[in-house]
């Protein structure tokens, strides 16, 4: 029971410390076609029991853990209805594996095109924005409301950059 | 067929170059039939005589090529013996201009999404989170604004 009782703790503490080495995440099916029957599950290690953590129906793609391995950044194609058609197109959304809860921190038009992790708290998400140039935003993981793309175009919210 | 535009311009050339501006209301095939007088040799020498103006006796002219029609729809020379030519305009009346815009906008929308590929480095525009400054010095140095279509800004570049 002594025993028992340890290796329990050790474990909670493994997966309070470092989640992704007891939480593997990925999305399925993992086929490279588009497809809006992609969902995020998890498998617990070391008892390859998987959970299905999504029931959205949509796609997503880019699933990354944060630097320090604390939270997951994926996007989502959400499709929301909005004043212009694909104003609500993209989203990019964090899981908190602790408590397997997902936030929404930037919601993006056709223009948006990839996201990288910057530091363990900060999310850069670029859009494409012309012929040999892309635009960054430089996203808190911890903004109390989605930063949305359509609300914010001008220039100050952006900064420009030649693309590769 | 239907006559589209009709215009008497009872003028007298000598030899001058004379140019007509007409609007067309969208593409396609049409006839143009030119209608002048010109006088022969035998004509030139009894230049007095003002009924060779009549097309019906320019048509029997004995040497049709002392007169020519010059016929620049855009920008293309036809130069013809014939007094009638059908062709094919494809320059733009206004209506069609917009529409042109309007496919311009819709490529660059579909580009900058990523939708597309981009079909020439030629074609320079950026949409929204780019202001015209930046855009001019980091990416047309050298070109010029033309217009905005929306949320894009079009720039011509000689680059």
């Amino acid at each position: 029971m002594g025993i028992f009782l340890v290796f329990l703790v050790a474990y909670f503490l493994i997966f309070f410390f470092q989640p992704s080495k007891i939480l593997y995440f990925y999305i399925s099916p993992q086929e490279f076609e588009f497809s809006n029957q992609k969902e995020i599950f998890f498998e617990i290690k070391p008892f390859s029991i998987d959970i299905q953590l999504t029931d959205t129906q949509k796609h997503k793609s880019h699933l990354t853990w944060s630097p320090n391995k604390k939270y997951l950044a994926f996007a989502e194609r959400i499709m929301e209805p909005a004043e212009n058609p694909f104003d609500r197109e993209w989203a990019i959304k964090i899981i908190n594996p602790k408590n397997f809860r997902i936030k929404t921190i930037f919601i993006g038009d056709d223009h948006t095109s990839e996201h990288q992790w910057l530091n363990d708290n900060t999310i850069r998400i670029y859009i494409n924005a012309g012929t040999g140039v892309r635009a960054y935003r430089d996203i808190d993981i911890n903004i109390p409301e989605p930063f949305i793309f359509a609300e914010r175009k001008s220039p100050e919210f952006w900064t420009p950059i030649k693309a590769e | 067929m239907n006559q589209i535009i009709e215009k008497i311009f009872n003028k007298n050339l000598a030899g001058k170059e004379f140019s007509y501006d007409f609007e067309i209301k969208e593409q396609g095939l049409y006839g143009i039939e030119i209608t002048a007088s010109a006088k022969s040799r035998r004509q030139n020498l009894l230049s007095l005589r003002s009924f060779l103006r009549d097309s019906e006796k320019a048509k029997r002219l004995k040497n049709p090529k002392e007169f020519q029609l010059l016929i620049v729809p855009n920008g293309r020379e036809i130069l013809e013996t014939t007094q009638r030519k059908c062709f094919w305009l494809d320059y733009f009346s206004e209506r069609q201009e917009i529409n042109h815009k309007k496919q311009c906008y819709e490529i660059a929308k579909n580009i900058i999404s990523g939708q597309t590929e981009n079909p020439t480095t030629a074609t320079h525009f950026h949409g929204v989170g780019v202001s015209m400054d930046w855009f001019l010095k980091n990416i047309v140095p050298n070109g010029e604004f033309l217009r905005k279509i929306g949320d894009t800004y079009f720039y011509s570049s000689p680059n």
